[in-house]
C-alpha cells in the first residue's frame, strides 16, 4: 500500500468532509475557467470578427460602437440609415476592393434578418481565415434573385429551417409578419462567428418587403422628389462608367428592381450605380415617404419607414474592404473631411475601445475568481488541520508500525494535493461544461464565440492548483509531524 | 520523575517470554522503548545486533518497522481500512524483502482464519476477530521480535485463551521472539519463561 493509497482512503474515510473541501475547489476553478474563457473568447471572437473588414460605412447619427455591432455582431439597432449613393460612391472609390451593403431591421424568431449581397459570404471569414461562404450545405443566393435566403448554422438548429423551407419575417421584434416568403437555398457551416445566428436574404429583397396598401399615399411632392434623385441617380452612373470605361452589364436584372446586383461578388464595378425607377413598390405608384408610416415600427434604424426603394430607405450600413490595410486611415479620414451624411468608423479600433472600457472589470472578476480559488484552498488547509487533532492516535498508529515522520508528513501533503487534484479535475469539466452550456447564449445575444475545449491553460491550472495544495498541506503535515506516538497509542499504565 | 528498573534481558531467536508487572509498573513503556517508540536516557536496547538505543527518531522508526511486529492492547486497527489492508500496513514501511506485501498478508489472514473477512473493515468484525487482524498484521511480515501489549485484555477468559494460542504458534511458525507483557497470571502460564518487571524508581537510583 503506497502513500498515496493511505491518503486516498484517509480521505475515503473522512467522505463528507473531502467532498465539500473538494467542491469548493472545484466550483473556484470552474469559475475560473469560465471567466477566463469569456474573456478570452469575447476579446478574440470580437476582434476576429472585426478583421473582417477595414471600415464600415454608417449614418452620421449612430455612434461608431452602434454600427460596429450592429452590422458585424447582429447586436442591437443600426442607430439610423444612410444614403444609397454612399454605396454607389464606394462601388467606384479606387481603393475599394469589397463594398457589402447592409440593410437591417426584421427578425425571424429573434435571428436578425440581414440584407446583404452576395459579396458578403466572400468578404468574411471565420477565425481559420475561411470565408463564410465555403461549404454551404446548398448554396449562397444569386444577386438579384428574390425571395432566398441564406441560414447561419445556429440559426437554422434553433428555428428548424432547412433548404427547401419557406419562411417570413417580422418587423423588429415584432409579431407582425411580412406578406413575402423567402425560401432557404443554403445553410451556412458553423462557422463560429455571428453568422451563425443571423439570416441573409439579397438586399434587393429587402427593398420590396412590405405592406403596400399604402400605395398611393405618397404625395405629388415626394414623387417629385423621387424622380429627382433618380435622374441625378442616372447622371451619377452615366459619369462614373464614362470615368472607369466599365461596360453596363445588366443582364438577368431586366425585371430586377434594383439592377445594382453584384454579379455573385466577382466584380463590384459592374454592376453598380444602376438607379433603376422599375421597383416593383413604386412601378405602381407606391413611392412615398417613411414618415408616413407610423404602423411600422422597425426599431432598428428605420423606424416609421415604410420598406420601399433602396434610395428611399437607404442602408444601414457597407462593410468596406480596401485593397490594401495601409488605405485604411486615409480612407477614413477623406471619408470624415468630406463631411457628409456618412461616417466611417474602423471596427478594430472601436472593438479595440470596447475592451479597453470593460478589460478593467473583466480583471475585476479574474481576481474575485482567483480570490475563491485561494479561500477554497485555505479551506483545505483548516479542513485538513482540524482533522489531524481527530487523528493524532491513526498517526501514532502509522509510526508504530513503522512509518517514518516523513511518511506522515507525505501522506498529509497527499491528501491535499488529492483533494486539489480532483477538485481541480472537477472544476476544470464542469467550467469547460458551463462554457458549453452557455457558449450558445453568448454566440445569439452577443456575438462571441467560446472555445470549450481543452488546452495548456488547463494544466497549466491544474499545476498551480497542486503547487497550491502542496502549499496548504505543509501547515497540517507539520503538525501531523508533531503528534507524540506513545501517548496517542493508548495510555499509559 | 519515575525510571525504569529492567535488569538486564535476552531474548534468543524464536524465544518466547512473558513478563509480569503491576499495573503501573511501566510495562507498556519497557515495551514502547523497546520498539524505540520512546527513547531510553540511559541504557542500551539491540535488537539482532542492530542498537535500537543512540540512533534518531528516524532512524528508529525504521528499525522498527525491520524487526518489530507490535500488538496493542487495543488491537489500534485503522478505521478507514479493510482487514487486508491493515495487516498490509504491517509491512507498508519495511524494507522490501521479495515477498509481496498483498500475498504475505493475504497468507497471515487466512493463518488466522479470517479469509473471508478480509474486505471487512474493523467495525464490521467482532472483538475478537479484530484482535486476530491484529496478530495477523504484527506476524505477517515475519519479524525478528513480536511484542504483544496486553494483547486479550479486551477478550473473555475462552476468547483470550484462543487468541494466545494462536499468538504463541504464528510466532513459533514465523520463528519470531515474542515479548508479551500482562498482569493476568493466567496468560502467562503459557510461556516457559516468565520476567517480573519491579515498580518504578526515583530518577537517578538506576539506569
Amino acid at each position: 500500500m503506497s502513500v498515496l493509497g493511505l491518503a486516498w482512503r484517509s480521505l475515503k474515510q473522512r467522505r463528507l468532509s473531502s467532498l465539500l473541501t473538494a467542491v469548493s475547489i472545484a466550483l473556484g476553478v470552474a469559475l475560473t475557467i469560465a471567466i477566463m474563457a469569456l474573456r478570452s473568447g469575447a476579446e478574440d471572437s470580437y476582434h476576429d470578427t472585426a478583421r473582417g473588414y477595414d471600415a464600415i460605412l454608417g449614418p452620421t447619427h449612430g455612434s461608431p460602437l452602434q454600427i460596429v455591432l450592429n452590422t458585424m455582431f447582429h447586436v442591437g439597432d443600426a442607430g439610423g440609415t444612410l444614403p444609397w449613393q454612399a454605396y454607389e460612391d464606394a462601388l467606384i472609390d479606387p481603393s475599394v476592393r469589397y463594398a457589402v451593403p447592409y440593410a437591417v431591421g426584421d427578425m425571424y424568431h429573434g435571428h436578425h434578418v440581414v440584407g446583404t449581397s452576395p459579396l458578403m459570404f466572400k468578404a468574411l471569414e471565420d477565425a481559420e481565415g475561411v470565408a463564410l461562404g465555403k461549404d454551404v450545405r446548398g448554396r449562397i443566393f444569386k444577386a438579384g434573385k428574390k425571395w432566398e435566403c441564406v441560414v447561419g448554422s445556429m440559426a437554422a438548429a434553433e428555428t428548424g429551417l432547412l433548404r427547401g423551407v419557406k419562411m417570413r419575417v417580422t418587423h423588429g421584434q415584432g409579431v407582425v409578419e411580412h406578406g413575402e416568403t423567402w425560401t432557404v437555398v443554403g445553410i451556412l457551416r458553423p462557422t463560429g462567428t455571428p453568422a451563425d445566428r443571423a439570416i441573409f436574404i439579397p438586399i434587393e429583397t429587402f427593398y420590396e418587403i412590405g405592406d403596400h396598401a399604402a400605395a398611393g399615399t405618397a404625395t405629388a411632392e415626394s414623387k417629385r422628389k423621387r424622380k429627382e434623385e433618380l435622374d441625378k441617380a442616372r447622371k451619377a452612373k452615366a459619369k462614373a462608367e464614362k470615368e472607369h470605361g466599365h461596360a453596363h452589364d445588366d443582364d438577368g436584372h431586366k425585371d430586377d428592381d434594383h439592377g445594382h446586383a453584384h454579379d455573385d461578388d466577382e466584380d463590384k464595378d459592374d454592376d453598380h450605380g444602376h438607379a433603376h425607377d422599375d421597383d416593383g413598390p413604386n412601378d405602381d405608384g407606391d413611392e412615398h415617404d417613411g414618415d408616413e408610416h407610423d404602423g411600422h415600427d422597425h426599431g432598428d434604424g428605420h423606424e416609421g419607414h415604410k420598406h420601399g426603394t433602396k434610395e428611399e430607405l437607404g442602408l444601414s450600413a457597407i462593410g468596406i474592404r480596401l485593397k490594401s490595410p495601409i488605405l485604411r486611415l486615409k480612407y477614413v479620414a477623406d471619408i470624415r473631411n468630406e463631411r457628409g451624411a456618412v461616417q466611417a468608423v474602423m471596427p478594430q479600433d472601436q472593438i479595440r475601445e470596447l475592451f479597453a472600457i470593460i478589460s478593467p472589470l473583466g480583471e475585476l472578476l479574474t481576481w474575485i475568481v482567483i480570490m475563491m480559488v485561494i479561500v477554497a484552498g485555505i479551506g483545505t488547509m483548516v479542513s485538513l488541520y482540524n482533522t489531524i487533532q481527530g487523528r493524532r492516535r491513526e498517526i501514532a498508529i502509522l509510526r508504530a508500525v513503522g512509518a517514518r515522520p516523513h511518511h506522515v508528513f507525505s501522506i498529509i501533503v497527499s491528501e491535499a494535493l488529492l483533494l486539489c487534484f480532483f477538485g481541480g479535475i472537477v472544476g476544470l469539466l464542469v467550467g469547460h461544461a458551463t462554457v458549453i452550456v452557455i457558449a450558445p447564449y453568448l454566440l445569439q445575444k452577443a456575438g462571441v464565440f467560446l472555445y470549450a475545449g481543452f488546452g495548456a491553460l488547463d494544466l497549466w491550472i491544474l499545476l498551480v492548483l497542486l503547487g497550491f495544495g502542496l502549499l496548504v498541506g505543509l501547515l497540517p503535515a507539520w503538525q501531523g509531524l508533531r503528534t507524540p506516538v506513545a501517548e496517542n497509542l493508548h495510555p499509559t499504565d | 520523575m519515575l525510571a525504569l528498573d529492567v535488569p538486564s534481558l535476552t531474548l534468543a531467536p524464536g524465544e518466547r517470554v512473558g513478563m509480569r508487572g503491576e499495573s503501573g509498573s511501566g510495562k507498556t513503556t519497557l515495551l514502547n522503548v523497546i520498539a524505540g517508540i520512546l527513547r531510553a536516557d540511559a541504557g542500551v536496547v539491540e535488537i539482532a545486533g542492530e542498537a535500537m538505543t543512540g540512533r534518531s527518531e528516524t532512524a528508529r522508526d525504521a528499525l522498527r518497522a525491520k524487526h518489530i511486529g507490535y500488538l496493542f492492547q487495543t488491537f489500534n486497527l485503522l478505521p478507514g481500512l479493510t482487514a487486508l489492508e491493515n495487516v498490509q500496513l504491517g509491512m507498508t514501511f519495511r524494507p522490501r524483502t521479495g515477498v509481496a506485501p498483498r500475498k504475505a498478508a493475504e497468507d497471515a489472514l487466512a493463518r488466522v482464519g479470517l479469509s473471508d473477512r478480509r474486505s471487512y473493515r474493523p467495525a464490521q468484525l467482532s472483538v475478537g476477530q479484530q484482535q486476530r487482524v491484529a496478530i495477523a498484521r504484527a506476524l505477517a511480515g515475519h519479524p525478528t521480535l513480536v511484542l504483544a501489549d496486553e494483547p486479550t485484555s479486551s477478550l473473555d477468559a475462552t476468547r483470550a485463551a484462543q487468541c494466545i494460542d494462536l499468538l504463541l504458534e504464528f510466532a513459533e511458525e514465523s520463528g519470531a521472539a515474542l515479548l508479551l507483557v500482562s498482569h493476568d497470571v493466567g496468560l502467562l502460564q503459557h510461556f516457559e519463561r516468565v520476567e517480573t518487571l519491579e515498580l518504578p524508581v526515583t530518577e537517578g537510583s538506576h539506569a
